[in-house]
């Protein structure tokens, strides 16, 4: 078997979990079975001394002079013992054999001893010999590859039921574990009939403890992902219907230049074209700018950027369109701080209310940039003394394309997205931003609160 | 005839009024929805082209209470809402038309046309009094089978008097029919379209009431 196919069969946690299991019993079977076998085997050979021991015992308790006659007359020819339990038995008197079991088998005579083993015939033999009172010596002998047979035979009876045992219980474990991952198996289908369409949360009543905190972190994944997409859905239907702004007025304009009958009002037409074609060009600059910069998908990693870094960047854009207003840019109270960021966003960010600031102040004006740092957060403020935000419209400015209803200020170009984009790339710092006063007690002033060290 | 655009989007208010002057249209232009009800006070409008996404006031709500109040001023909703729950809503408030953008301009003007007529319960675009026939769609005018070319605003100026034949209308009655808001006019502007009339239909075809104004000969036949 190759490598990947056993790692796919273990990516199973049902399998996983049998060949584990399985692998432990057979291991500890195997473990106990050698044991037992030493056992056994110390056992059995106690027993068969001692058997040894009690038959010559018990033939040396009987008067063995009146039966020498009828003891030696052995008619087995048998060259072997008859295996299990069988012992070889001689009585000898002095040097001469007077008695055996299978006299055939000429086992030598040893002399008195405890139990030993014996080499005869190129085997191992367990011999024990008994000295009686008169002058006989009883010797009783066992070949011990004999003795290992029986061990061996009473040791296979033993482990034959274990071993039928283990299939049946991989059958067992099998579906007692898919019986356990019954609940995964129900979320896994309730995960399958979910769609983009359909986000419903799962049950989390009668889940299991292991499953539950998985379900609850799947509940706060569904959830996010339907706000996501909900607002996805909203933006695209608000993208469409503010390109049909700049789509009615090139279609109208084109009606017209066809009936047009003077050179005034087709350049009229045309000049109107271009600028509806600017706008359309804006909005979807800046949807794509703001698709870009939807929170989840944010790829820049944040790291240390200084305030005053990013200004310097902003500026060298925004000074050329200051001067031509002749609109002066200040940097007051600006310190030295630092915060978490990503520098993209946020020099878009900034680049944003600037050139709002830039646009919306009369020539002459004043913009006032300052950056200070408090105990938890870092204060960066923006502010003109333009014609500033009505108080009444301050709370919808940060609206996809809310634009300010006011005729002085009606000949700004915009997509109403310059602000919403800020506003995403705000919350996306964790960051707050406040719309108030500018500067003389009037125009309008955006400040932004970044914490310290920012939940990102 | 004078119409009342409510549109926020300065683009295509502005293009909006361009072109439906152009077609011979008095047409005032407002921003901000809060201002519909003093204008439908102050000047006679034969149409209301209402946007519905506007600051201030939503168009619904402006159309609500209008009809509320008893005003059954022709409504053509010009929206860029697509849903079909809102044309309904839109229809169900007293609406007379509903229009998406982006739109043809042809259409629209057709559209205001129906409704126009609709108004004075006509069905064609054409109408006749006795030898003069005029049609709204194609601007043409004929008396007694000859036909005539009308500037756009002479041709609007015909169909007020020939809508209400008899019927005087002073000078600032019509000037105020023919010219919508910054509109220049000049103080002889009623005159010099009054006098191309009749040079091309002959002299008798508007009376001159002195002091009093204007009307459309009873016969304009006799001529």
């Amino acid at each position: 078997m190759s490598a990947i196919p056993w790692r796919k069969t273990l990516k199973s946690i049902k399998k996983r979990l049998l060949v584990s299991i399985l692998a432990v019993i057979f291991l500890s079977t195997i473990a106990s079975a050698g044991m037992t076998y030493f056992q056994l085997k110390a056992e059995m050979d106690e027993l068969f001394d001692e058997n040894m021991k009690q038959i010559a015992h018990a033939i040396a308790v009987h008067d063995l002079t009146a039966q020498s006659e009828f003891i030696s007359e052995s008619k087995d020819i048998r060259r072997t013992l008859k295996g299990e339990e069988e012992f070889l038995i001689q009585v000898w008197d002095q040097n001469r054999l007077s008695f055996s079991s299978l006299s055939s088998i000429e086992f030598p005579r040893q002399g008195p001893g405890g139990i030993q083993t014996v080499i005869f015939d190129n085997e191992e033999w367990r011999y024990y010999g008994l000295k009686t009172h008169g002058s006989w010596l009883i010797q009783i002998a066992q070949p011990i590859p004999m003795r290992h047979t029986v061990i061996w035979e009473i040791y296979f009876e033993q482990l034959v039921p274990t071993l039928i045992q283990l299939p049946i219980l991989a059958g067992l474990i099998w579906f007692v574990i898919g019986f356990g991952f019954g609940p995964l198996k129900r979320i896994s289908f309730s995960i399958e009939q979910r769609s983009a369409k359909f986000l419903q949360k799962l049950p989390e009543k009668n889940v299991p403890k292991e499953v539950f905190t998985l379900v609850k972190a799947l509940n706060g994944l569904l959830d996010r992902l339907s706000v996501a997409l909900e607002s996805q859905r909203h933006f695209t239907a608000d993208a469409a219907h503010e390109l049909r702004t700049p789509l009615t007025v090139v279609r109208l304009e084109l009606d017209i230049l066809k009936q047009a009958d003077s050179r005034e009002e087709r350049d009229q037409s045309i000049e109107k074209l271009y600028k509806a074609v600017d706008r359309s060009t804006r909005l979807v600059h800046q949807l794509l700018e703001m698709t870009r910069l939807e929170p989840e998908q944010i790829q820049e990693v944040p790291k240390p950027t200084t305030l005053k870094q990013l200004v310097e960047t902003v500026i060298d854009e925004i000074a050329p369109l200051a001067d031509k207003k002749s609109i002066t840019l200040y940097l007051t109270n600006f310190e030295n701080v630092s915060i978490e960021g990503r520098f993209h966003a946020l020099s878009t960010m900034i680049g944003n209310l600037l050139s709002n600031a830039v646009e919306y102040t009369q020539e002459g004006g004043r913009i006032e940039i300052s950056a200070r740092s408090e105990t938890a957060r870092v204060i960066f403020k923006i502010a003109d003394n333009g014609p500033g935000i009505p108080e009444n419209e301050r709370a919808r400015i940060f609206d996809r394309f809310y634009r300010i209803l006011d005729p002085a200020q009606s000949g700004v170009p915009g997509s109403g997205l310059g602000l919403s984009i800020v506003k995403s790339i705000v919350d996306a710092h964790g960051a707050i931003i406040h719309v108030s006063e500018g500067l003389d007690g009037r125009g309008a002033g955006f400040e932004i609160h970044f914490p310290k060290s920012p939940a990102i | 005839m004078r119409l009342l655009i409510v549109e926020d989007d300065i683009m295509i208010g502005e293009t909006l009024q361009r072109a439906l002057r152009k077609s011979g249209y008095a047409v005032d232009w407002l921003q901000d929805g809060r201002d519909v009800e003093l204008s439908l006070q102050n000047s006679d409008y034969a149409l209301l082209i209402l946007d519905l996404g506007l600051p201030g006031r939503n168009g619904f709500s402006i159309l609500t209470d209008l009809r509320m109040n008893g005003n059954d001023i022709p409504v053509l909703i010009l929206t860029a809402r697509n849903a079909i729950a809102d044309k309904v809503s839109g229809l169900d408030m007293g609406a007379d038309d509903y229009m998406l953008k982006p739109f043809a301009l042809e259409e629209l003007e057709a559209r205001i046309r129906l409704l126009l007529r609709r108004k004075n319960g006509q069905k064609t675009t054409i109408q006749n009094l006795g030898g003069l026939s005029i049609d709204a769609a194609s601007h043409k005018v004929s008396l007694k089978n000859q036909a005539y070319t009308f500037s756009s605003k002479e041709f609007a100026l015909l169909t007020i008097l020939m809508e209400r034949p008899g019927v005087i209308f002073s000078r600032a009655q019509l000037e105020e029919k023919l010219y919508g808001w910054n509109e220049e006019v000049a103080s002889n502007a009623i005159e010099v379209h009054i006098h191309q009339i009749r040079k091309k239909l002959g002299k008798d075809i508007i009376k001159n009431i002195r002091n009093v104004g204007y009307t459309l000969a009873e016969d304009p036949e006799i001529n």
